[in-house]
């Protein structure tokens, strides 16, 4: 066994009656820290993972935007779909109940299969439309009601009125991502190039890839095939702000929890002070016998492991048991009628259980750094007469 | 003259309280060969802890000149020094200074694992069985008498085999049969193991084992005639 291994279990042991208290908060306030670190990135990952599964389920892996054929896209690999469609500002109106909407004119025979989302009702067919849940609570409408469409840009018309189409509702769906159930309208291609009379052509094809299959290398390959007057966006890229929001928000959480990170330290520091200042005569004798500086600092950092570091390991083991636990039984919880979930969703991933081992490692060795640095430098001299 | 092993040339050393100034060493030089046994006498508070430290490098001289094994200490770094203190010097100290928390043969193993050195548990036991204490080598300090605890730190001194020994009043805590048996024992180590060693101590007694006697007084230090 290394020698400062040695030395900093017995000083360990020899100090545990003295500062046991100390040891224990220290000790108790790593494992928090672990556990709640554990806990709320896992929560995170599994809302934020819920939520891009549903972002990707309402408008696929990659967008093309420009004018492409759907042929030049489908004969490459990777390729589970792909969803033409056309895209404006629009207006539906219901007697004199007016809201601003985002047309959304796609193939409707592949709705079904392209959109992960829950639809009440069917695809709409010529001449209807899908509406979100909350634009139908909105305008008091249900699936077979009729409500005026209408594209103001594309049609403009003499003394300032605007030809309006008459669609009936064929279905209801629900997404509860954004504003996405208020927003949208779904019609056919068919009724959209009527709607839409100033748009030349498709607006862009979404695509949704084959799972497994990665979405950055079929992104590279588009870029290689199709000329430089389209882009290629990934959902990332179209949710920019939310994916950002997301991005402050795990941030926001490390660098709270983190904060118990530093009142266990704080203990641990007090503790280990404890423990060097019983120590000196000891530290003068090893000193005097030619141990390094760098040795005695080691000792004293090994003694903040073996008391933090065991409390951060029960905080880790616990918090991944609860993350297993909550997966395979679905312990705690949650509304499904908000969530569509019946359980609160917690996933790990192993960049987050390495951001918690880095974060309560940098604090255990601080603290003890911090503490061993002043017993390290004591003259020897100073040492051996402590207590005298 | 044969080798020698330290060398200490004109080294003062004062503390201060801050108004005043107390001159403890003045002009302190000490030649020691190797091989040789030194004794320095003097009264309680006449400096004697103060110049082994000094000549063991815990402690700094205020100014003057002091090598160890041909190497000038004052230019060393601390690492340096630690190396020094670990190989070339064995300390035996008035309160013996073992660990508490390490058996009597933990404690003589200690500058060897220090050392890095492989286990030389062999050579450990082999110092325990001179030192006579075979039977006590799992006890703790606590567990044993003055005179074991001396011979433990005496035994922790010559592990790593080093040219010098400093003992600093090794037989100011034992009752004279103790402390006799003591410096029998270090007058066996210094003719077996050919080792210097520089004793302080205020008995006259102890002080006749020293091939040369000094008298410290005053801060200077003068050789018995």
């Amino acid at each position: 066994m290394n020698w400062e291994k040695k030395v900093s279990k017995r000083f360990s042991e020899s100090s545990r009656r003295q500062v046991w208290f100390s040891g224990l908060f220290s000790m108790i306030g790593m494992g928090v820290g672990c556990f709640a670190m554990i806990v709320s990135l896992s929560v995170m990952n599994g809302f934020e993972t819920l939520v891009h599964s549903k972002l990707k389920g309402f408008e696929g892996d990659l967008r093309v935007s420009g004018q492409v054929s759907e042929n030049e896209i489908s004969e490459l690999d990777g390729i589970e779909i792909v969803m033409p469609f056309m895209e404006r500002r629009g207006v539906v109106e219901d007697g004199n109940d007016q809201k601003v909407v985002s047309l959304k004119a796609v193939d409707v025979a592949k709705m079904t299969d392209f959109y992960n989302f829950p639809l009440r009702g069917k695809s709409p067919e010529i001449s209807e439309v899908v509406i979100g849940q909350d634009l139908a609570y909105r305008l008091g409408k249900d699936v077979g009601d009729e409500i005026m469409v209408y594209s103001p840009i594309d049609q403009s018309f003499g003394f300032g009125l605007t030809p309006k189409t008459k669609m009936t509702i064929s279905g209801i769906f629900s997404t509860r991502i954004l504003d996405y159930d208020d927003r949208f309208v779904f019609l056919s291609l068919h009724d959209g190039k009527k709607l839409f009379k100033r748009k030349s052509g498709l607006d862009g094809i979404d695509i949704r890839v084959l799972k497994n299959f990665n979405v950055s290398s079929l992104k590279y390959n588009l870029a290689q095939k199709l000329s430089d007057s389209v882009t290629i966006q990934s959902w990332e890229d179209l949710n920019r702000s939310l994916v950002e929001a997301m991005k402050m928000e795990r941030l926001g959480t490390i660098v709270i929890l983190s904060l118990i990170f530093l009142v266990a330290a704080f203990n641990l520091a007090a503790a280990l002070s404890l423990i060097s200042i019983q120590k000196i005569k000891e530290v003068g004798i090893l000193k005097a016998m030619g141990a390094p500086i760098e040795s005695i600092q080691k000792i004293i950092i090994r003694m903040g492991f073996n008391r933090a570091g065991k409390g951060a390991i029960c905080g880790f083991i616990l918090g991944i048991l609860l993350t297993l636990v909550q997966n395979q039984f679905g312990l705690i919880p949650i509304p499904s009628d908000i969530y569509f979930i019946d359980a609160l969703p917690m996933v790990l991933f192993p960049k987050d259980l390495y951001t918690v081992i880095f974060i309560s490692f940098m604090f255990i060795l601080l603290a003890s750094f911090i503490a061993g640095r002043k017993l390290a430098h004591t003259q020897i001299k100073d040492a051996l007469q402590w207590g005298k | 003259m044969g080798e020698i092993i330290l060398q200490a040339k004109n080294i003062d050393k004062s503390f201060s309280n801050g108004k005043t100034k107390l001159s403890v060493l003045k002009d302190f030089s000490l030649d020691v060969d190797v091989g040789q046994i030194i004794t320095i006498m003097g009264q309680s508070g006449s400096g004697k802890t103060t110049a082994l430290n000094i000549l063991g490098t815990l402690d700094q001289a205020d100014a003057g000149e002091l090598s160890i094994n041909g190497k000038q200490v004052h230019d060393m770094n601390e690492t340096e020094l630690s190396t020094i203190r670990n190989r070339d010097i064995g300390f035996v100290f008035q309160f013996h200074h073992l660990l508490p928390e390490f058996s009597a043969i933990e404690n003589i193993l200690m500058p060897t694992w220090i050392n890095g050195a492989d286990d030389r548990r062999d050579r450990a036991l082999d110092l325990i069985e001179k030192m006579g204490l075979s039977e006590r080598k799992d006890h703790f300090p606590s567990q044993l008498s003055g005179g074991e605890r001396s011979r433990v730190a005496v035994a922790r001194a010559l592990m790593n085999k080093p040219k010098l020994v400093l003992a600093d009043e090794p037989t100011g805590n034992l009752d004279e049969k103790n402390a006799n048996k003591l410096i029998d024992l270090l007058g066996k180590i210094n003719k077996d193991f050919h080792q210097a060693i520089v004793l302080t101590t205020h008995n006259p007694k102890i002080a006749r084992i020293g091939h040369k006697q000094f008298f410290l007084e005053n801060g200077s230090l003068s050789e018995k005639a």
